[in-house]
């Protein structure tokens, strides 16, 4: 397929960009902030922190998509290059999926890696952490296209960041309940997690890469006008 | 210029005949509204008590009904957006944003008479039931809707926008229900439904469709009124926009 | 200062395969435009033939972004049609600089013009040398395009017009924050395509004395 080579050039570009954005910094610090908060907040008893662990992890972990969203598309919109993107010779789905996929990589993957770190400030079961890495990495991609599409909506609007995370949060509750859903009954039964759950969260991961890009590129679409 | 616009008033909905229509069914839909609301109402009186929830039980006549029509009202966004973008009748998006802060009443309502009905029974104001958790997240969706049309200056841009959110979220609403739900099971393994609603029968069912038929007269009486209201104020921004 | 005869050296493969010579034209008919709540400007018709450069003027406002926005499909129009003359979709068929010129500040120059390389055609990428010499920036290659100053990167944004041969240029005040020199490539550019069969539409307040045809927005 001859659009290939073009995703892959825009794949390295945006990989590029995001790399080279500081747009990892910021979500990284977020992350740990929130982990050091956790114990002030709760008392630093170990027990109660390792049953709140996973939940508080994914809440973590979706808060800072949501910290990353802002950044997505606004800077194509303020420099054209949202326009030049639209009048690529490939089609506009593509084209975001190329992008989402350098976000992803560039920022989601490094977030992914610290999580047992940041298990391990929650004192996290250690046969708990591999299945939270499923689950997360299960439901990353969900994340992260749903939230493509709260931040194609709000493209250029002044205050983009508070309406993004109003249309995005009703969009992300299926993703949590079943991310965090599957690890709920991990105390109970050890290192195991629940596989319909699992199961569930990548059937919302899969539908989501298939149905979203549509959504997105209209949306972009009626934000440059 | 003037005749300009009026070859271009496609776009921004000037229905003289749906104007007309409205203006012809307005006072007879209001009537028929408030008509049925008194008649439920009345209906709901008569209703003797219920054995374990007392007199309470009566909000249920209000809380039901309001989540009903505050899912009807999505089902209206979304095929009113449809309406605008497939069959390219400009009407639609201004009969989703007039239905949108409706909608938004009626689910807040039902939360709030969710929260009344359940306080005797729970001792607080507040539990993360299945049903109130899924009507708090309806509620969202309607905030993030009005927040979006508030928020995009251009007429044409919102419009577009908000039609999409309007698909993606009526898409989400039975994912959002499934997901609540199963989550509701999840962490309450052996519950008893919380809401457990008293036996349906004829004595209760009887007021519970009439309220519902008054609230769903009640909805369109008030959205048809937004309507007019939003098909002249858009009249005036185009006039504004011209001098 | 840009070197003219570097110029000649790097266009010649182009124009013959991709142009219809003097086949191709561009036709307009009762285009409005509406943006907002306004009526931008409203039965707007006219035809570009192949070769033409076409100056589109007027005060601010006037609508001179939004026709070439209309144009290449970034806009949609409230009414008329915009076609060309075999029935291309136009999208595909043009290159569009805009106000906004689309470049990412923590990129270098070399690498800017070796992904807009890429993006353009799936054929053979050109090489980035010559069109950095182009675009005199070879001195700058591989700073960041943060630190150029605008008239440079004016020139590195017009590289984007040679990446791939599209028929039909949609320049919107190409000649911003350029020197002479910087004007003089911008009008050897658009002298090129002309004489390559292709069509030109530009937007500039200023006069072109390289256009053909004028279309003057808002009376």
């Amino acid at each position: 397929m001859s659009d290939w080579r073009i995703l892959q050039a825009l794949f390295a570009r945006e990989l590029r960009l995001v790399l080279r954005g500081g747009h990892l910094m910021p979500v990284l610090a977020f992350v740990f902030i929130c982990v050091m908060l956790m114990p002030f907040g709760l008392g630093p008893e170990l027990s109660l922190l390792q049953r709140l662990a996973p939940g508080l992890l994914w809440v973590i972990m979706l808060m800072a998509v949501l910290l990353s969203l802002d950044r997505m598309f606004q800077a194509d919109f303020e420099d054209g290059g949202l326009d030049q993107l639209i009048l690529l010779p490939v089609a506009l789905e593509g084209a975001v999926m190329a992008k989402l996929c350098a976000h992803f990589v560039g920022i989601l993957f490094p977030v992914l890696a610290t999580m047992p770190l940041a298990g391990l400030l929650l004192n996290i079961r250690p046969d708990t952490v591999v299945p939270m890495l499923a689950t997360l990495l299960a439901g990353a991609p969900a994340l992260v296209m749903l939230g493509a599409i709260g931040a194609a909506l709000a493209v250029g609007v002044r205050r983009a960041g508070l309406l993004t995370v109003l249309i995005v949060t009703p969009l992300y509750v299926p993703v949590i309940v079943f991310g965090a859903g599957a690890l709920a009954r991990s105390l109970a039964a050890p290192g195991t997690l629940d596989v319909a759950a699992l199961g569930m969260l990548g059937l919302i991961s899969a539908a989501s890469i298939f149905l979203a890009p549509p959504a997105i590129a209209a949306a972009l679409r009626a934000g440059i006008r | 210029m003037l005749e300009r616009l009026e070859n271009l008033s496609a776009l921004y909905a000037n229905p003289h005949r749906f104007m007309n229509l409205a203006a012809r069914l307005h006072a007879p839909l209001w009537l028929t509204a408030v008509g049925a609301l008194g008649f439920g109402l009345f209906m709901v009186s008569g209703v003797p008590d219920d054995y374990q929830q007392g007199a309470t039980v009566r909000i249920m006549f209000v809380h039901v009904p309001a989540a009903w029509m505050a899912l009807f009202a999505y089902s209206f966004i979304f095929f009113a957006s449809i309406v605008a973008v497939v069959l390219r009748h400009p009407l639609g998006y201004l009969a989703a944003r007039a239905a949108a802060p409706v909608g938004a009443v009626f689910t807040l309502v039902a939360l709030v008479t969710g929260a009344f009905w359940g306080q005797p029974m729970w001792g607080t104001w507040w539990v993360w039931d299945a049903r109130l958790t899924s009507v708090l997240v309806l509620l969202f969706i309607y905030l993030g809707y009005i927040a979006l049309w508030e928020a995009i200056d251009d007429y044409g841009r919102a419009a577009r926008a908000t039609s999409i959110l309007a698909v993606v979220g009526f898409v989400n609403v039975p994912i959002v229900k499934f997901s609540v739900d199963w989550w509701n099971t999840l962490h309450q393994p052996a519950s008893v439904s919380r809401f457990a609603r008293p036996a349906l029968h004829a004595d209760f069912l009887y007021p519970l469709l009439v309220m519902g038929v008054a609230f769903l007269l009640l909805f369109l009486a008030i959205t048809l009124t937004r309507l007019q209201m939003e098909v002249l104020r858009q009249r005036l921004r185009v006039r504004q926009s011209e001098g | 200062m840009v070197k003219t005869e570097y110029f000649s050296d790097a266009y010649t493969e182009f124009p013959a395969a991709a142009m219809s010579q003097g086949q191709l034209s561009l036709r307009v008919e009762n285009l409005a435009c509406v943006r907002g709540l306004r009526v931008v400007f409203a039965d707007l018709s006219f035809m570009l033939a192949g070769g033409g450069v076409l100056h589109v003027s007027g005060a601010n406002g006037a609508g001179k972004t939004s026709l070439l926005r209309l144009i290449c499909g970034l806009l949609a129009p409230a009414a008329g049609t915009i076609s060309l003359s075999d029935g291309a979709p136009l999208a595909t068929q043009c290159h569009y600089l805009g106000h906004a010129d689309g470049l990412k500040n923590t990129l270098t120059p070399r690498e800017t013009i070796f992904y807009e390389n890429r993006f353009w055609t799936s054929q053979e990428p050109r090489a980035a040398e010559d069109l950095l010499s182009l675009a005199g920036l070879r001195k700058q290659a591989d700073q960041r395009v943060s630190s150029l100053s605008a008239g440079q990167r004016r020139r590195l944004a017009l590289t984007r017009l040679l990446a791939a041969p599209r028929r039909l240029w949609l320049l919107d005040e190409p000649y911003t924050a350029l020197d002479a020199a910087g004007r003089e490539l911008v009008n050897t550019l658009i002298r090129r395509q002309a004489e390559a069969g292709g069509l030109v539409v530009l937007a500039a307040h200023e006069p072109v004395p390289l256009a053909d045809q004028h279309l003057e927005l808002g009376t």
